[in-house]
């Protein structure tokens, strides 16, 4: 509870924190406050700007673009959630090995989070799609891949560091085994870090996903993502401003709200940190 | 010589990331390979399309190596790559490393001109900002960069478009400009550059502030006060110089980002270059673009992040001293 | 040799501000330093000694509270001049020494450059050509081989005591009024400390300034310096010519100062703690004298704060037994 007062102390952080809340609500409620079905079409209103029935308007099938962007929220956060739960774990797995396994081991895994650092993110995502295919599950996977390394690099650091520690030794010259360390002293030192590298990463994922549907090799129609939103808005641009307007808007408040929020959540965490952009 | 490769010297840790260079571009390479062997419709029956007779498709597969064992084809495609040769173009025909190279400039273009003019601005905001530290300037900044760098680029380059040339008509709304036509060309590169830039200059604009920060409560910048020296001095050529370091660090990590960012870029401005060149070739299956086309961004990626140890080296003497130091045990 | 005063600081006080509240950093310090003499101020970390050496080049940290008293130099006071004027007068009247040379010399700039910049404000009219042959010969002097080479280096390349010569070379070249040493010799090991003052003792001769010598070590104070001030806990509580002081000193601190210094060989600094008790509060000051917590032969009147009173000429003490 101490955290999140502390958060919210900062300005940036109470907008970091309503926007992201905002959000995150959206997304949950959307099927209470939705008012249309979020693929129901209307073709006598293609691209309307907003009124009563429409509160947002509509994109170029008809569909109401409210009810579009709260189901979009859904996408947009639980691939974000996903993602980043995934790779954390994964991350968290590899780094603790890495950590702790035969050097042999240790080289070819951290080989591996160079190899796969070394490409451009997006460009990585594109080639992986490309032999993968795109759809929800596919991105999921594929950027999951894209963000090992960072939470593997930094479960490894942490995990030699608290190693080293003399209680832990002493522990393990009582004889405690391998996975009590881990489980008492190693893995309740490196969430800290790890909290706030996820909590960075959240924005990041959300604009790389958009990203890939925006491209259309992301999230396929008729599921509602902001990046397919986007796209399509962007293709009828010269007709209405309104698709793009809500699905780029969308997408710049979840990512702005999850930015400020991950940087309130490090401020508050840990005061050293600070200082880094 | 032995004394060359002990452990944790500068030398070993160059052989290493050139190792780490060569097998990203043999991973990646392989990746790209397996392509084929994934997606539906062969890129022969694509290329001849849907009347040619099974023997011409087998004919072409041939040709192409797509018979292969993977290993072969992989070691085939270097071969190749090194002596220029990327493969054809599976729907026209045309060799691919020709149409790479077509594309590339805009692309560099393009890249060159948002690093510079996100150096060019963030730089001196930065240097601003912790000079004059909780002005409103300042104050300003911290909101502004924050979300300058959670835009997503393609919102912003949408934005732009919509703003300055579906709206106002400043500027044009697709293509490169006429070849040949200078002016033009600058004129529409104008959009795509600030889209691609603004995300950068808060980031330039953050890092340097922070830095610039810390390097100005550095002793040996109270030395240069002690001895009168003043202030823009100290801040123009004592602290600067220290606090670019970090910026240039980000920018050998960022040119990643700024490329991806480019591809958006390109498909929303309709400019040609690598990323729509490599994007249009994704969608069509078109995999011999997409393996040629990727393996020029990532040695790039990798031939830029080497120049940037460079330019460490470069503004830092210590770090020039332990190459030197490095190359001289060779 | 006539005393003439060169700086006169009067009623000196300096507050910074902290969190728990205004820290009391130097608290009505005086002191004279005379023209052409080596002064020397003494006392332990948290002293303000190091405060007084900054306050003297109008360097104060960006915490600093209020600042009350004047530090007069040749009789204008540093503290109404404006800040570019103050520029101006540092690296030009006044030059400094810093403690530690392995962070005082910029990393990423040559010592040509950083040399040739330091002397800009005290000739203004010298292109880059003549500030570098001045440092050149500058070099020469504090002992510096091969001097051409060291202007072209960057400091890494050079080792802990080089950089102090540097650092001390970069002083004289400004040929200021008033240089201001501090423990200059605190980050060096214990031979090349003693190269570093013999050096020092050497240059004293030809030197036409004066020169504040801060340090913790009455061995170095003794060897070099003309008349020494104690500080403890933000005041001067005793101020002598060097003989005198050390011959005959009134202030009890003085006194378990000079019985920690047995043998000046010693690591410096361990010694001092062996004087029972640490330093008092200085956000919430004590009342009366300042070191009667610690002090072996306290009584009743030291309820009461003592003034710095002479005792004898040329010799102040602050304490009710002087």
């Amino acid at each position: 509870m101490g955290l999140l007062r502390r958060i919210w102390a900062s300005p940036s952080g109470r907008l970091g924190m309503v926007a992201t809340l905002l959000v995150i609500l959206g997304g949950v409620a959307a099927p209470l406050i939705a008012t249309h079905m979020p693929n129901q079409l209307d073709v006598a209103a293609r691209l309307t700007p907003p009124s009563g029935a429409h509160w947002l308007g509509t994109d170029h099938l008809g569909r109401d673009l409210f009810s579009r962007a709260l189901f979009g929220t859904r996408i947009a956060v639980g691939v974000a959630l996903a993602v980043t739960a995934t790779a954390l774990v994964a991350g968290i797995l590899l780094g603790v090995t890495a950590a702790t396994a035969p050097p042999v081991i240790e080289r070819t895994i951290l080989a591996a989070f160079d190899i796969v650092s070394s490409f451009p993110s997006l460009i990585l995502a594109l080639a992986l799609v490309a032999v993968l295919g795109p759809g929800l599950l596919n991105i999921i996977i594929l950027v999951t891949v894209v963000f090992v390394p960072q939470f593997g690099r930094v479960a490894r650091a942490q995990t030699l560091a608290v190693k080293e520690r003399p209680f832990v030794e002493a522990e393990r010259a009582l004889g405690a085994s391998g996975g009590r360390i881990l489980a008492f002293h190693i893995l309740p030192n490196i969430v800290g870090p790890i909290v706030v590298l996820a909590s960075m990463n959240i924005p990041v994922v959300i604009t790389l996903e958009a990203g890939l549907s925006f491209l259309g090799v992301g999230i396929r129609p008729p599921l509602a993502s902001w990046g397919t939103m986007l796209f399509d808005g962007f293709t009828y641009l010269e007709q209405s401003v309104w698709p793009v307007l809500v699905a780029g808007g969308s997408l710049t408040l979840a990512t702005l709200g999850f930015t400020l929020f991950g940087e309130a959540l490090r401020d508050a965490l840990d005061p050293k940190l600070r200082r880094e952009p | 010589m032995n004394h060359f490769w002990k452990e944790g010297s500068l030398a070993r840790y160059g052989a290493f990331r050139l190792a780490t260079a060569v097998l990203v571009l043999v991973g990646s390479m392989t990746l790209l390979c397996c392509l084929t062997l994934i997606v539906p419709g062969d890129p022969a029956t694509i290329l001849l399309g849907p009347r040619a007779t099974p023997e011409a498709a087998a004919l072409l597969r041939e040709q192409m190596g797509l018979n292969l064992p993977l290993y072969e084809r992989v070691a085939l495609f270097f071969a190749n790559a090194l002596r220029g040769d990327l493969g054809v173009d599976v729907i026209n025909g045309r060799p691919v490393a020709a149409m790479v190279f077509a594309a590339l400039p805009n692309t560099i273009l393009l890249a060159v001109s948002a690093i510079g003019l996100a150096v060019l601005i963030g730089i001196p905001i930065g240097c601003y900002a912790a000079v004059r530290q909780g002005s409103l300037l300042d104050q300003g900044l911290a909101v502004v960069s924050v979300g300058l760098v959670a835009t997503p680029s393609y919102v912003v380059a949408i934005t732009l478009l919509y703003c300055f040339s579906v709206r106002l008509g400043w500027f044009p709304v697709l293509g490169a400009g006429d070849p040949g036509n200078f002016v033009d060309q600058l004129h529409h590169l104008v959009l795509p550059t600030i889209a691609l830039a603004v995300g950068w200059i808060g980031y330039i604009a953050r890092l340097v502030r922070s830095s610039l920060l810390e390097v100005l409560n550095e002793p040996y910048i109270r030395t240069a006060r002690a001895y009168g020296q003043p202030e823009r001095r100290i801040v123009m050529k004592y602290a600067l110089k220290l606090a670019c370091i970090p910026t240039v660090a980000i920018l050998g990590v960022g040119i990643g980002e700024l490329m991806g960012g480019a591809l958006f870029v390109e498909i929303i401005f309709n400019r040609p270059g690598l990323g729509s060149l490599i994007f249009d070739a994704i969608r069509n299956r078109n995999y011999p673009i997409v393996q040629g086309g990727i393996l020029v961004v990532v040695s790039i990626f990798v031939l830029v992040n080497l120049l940037v140890d460079f330019s460490y080296a470069w503004l830092d003497p210590r770090v020039r001293e332990n190459l030197g130091r490095a190359g001289g045990g060779a | 040799m006539n005393r003439e005063t060169l700086v006169e600081i009067k009623n000196l006080s300096v507050d910074f501000s902290t969190a728990k509240g205004a820290l009391h950093v130097l608290r009505d310090v005086s002191l004279s330093i005379p023209r052409n003499r080596v002064v020397g101020l003494v006392g332990e970390s948290g002293s303000g000694k190091s405060t007084l050496a900054l306050a003297l080049l109008g360097l104060l940290p960006d915490n600093t509270g209020e600042v009350s008293g004047r530090i007069e130099l040749d009789g204008e006071n540093l503290l109404d001049v404006p800040p570019e004027e103050l520029r101006r007068l540092r690296g030009g009247r006044i030059a400094m020494i810093f403690q530690d040379p392995m962070t005082s010399l910029n990393p990423v700039f040559s010592i040509g450059t950083q040399l040739v910049d330091a002397q800009r404000n005290r000739h203004p009219q010298l292109g880059r050509r003549e500030l570098l042959k001045r440092a050149d010969e500058m070099l020469k002097r504090v002992g510096i081989s091969n001097p051409e080479a060291r202007l072209a280096a960057y400091p890494h390349q050079l080792s802990g005591g080089m950089r102090q010569r540097v650092m001390i070379a970069m002083a004289l070249l400004c040929e200021p009024d008033i240089l201001i040493a501090d423990e200059p010799t605190t980050a060096l090991d214990v031979t090349i400390e003693a190269q570093i003052v013999r050096l020092l003792d050497d240059l004293r001769a030809d030197f036409s300034g004066s020169i504040v010598l801060v340090s913790h070590s009455l061995g170095l104070i003794s060897e070099l310096c003309d008349e020494v001030a104690v500080m403890y806990a933000g005041k001067v509580v005793e101020s002598a010519p060097t003989k005198i002081l050390f011959g005959n000193p009134r202030h009890p601190y003085t006194l378990a100062l000079l019985a920690c210094e047995i043998d000046p060989e010693d690591e410096p600094g361990e010694a001092l703690v062996t004087i029972k008790g640490g330093l008092p509060d200085l956000i919430d000051v004590p009342k009366g004298c300042i070191f009667a917590a610690r002090c072996p032969s306290r009584f009743g009147k030291c309820v009461e704060e003592p003034p710095l009173c002479e005792v004898e000429a040329g010799h102040k003490s602050a304490c009710w037994l002087a």
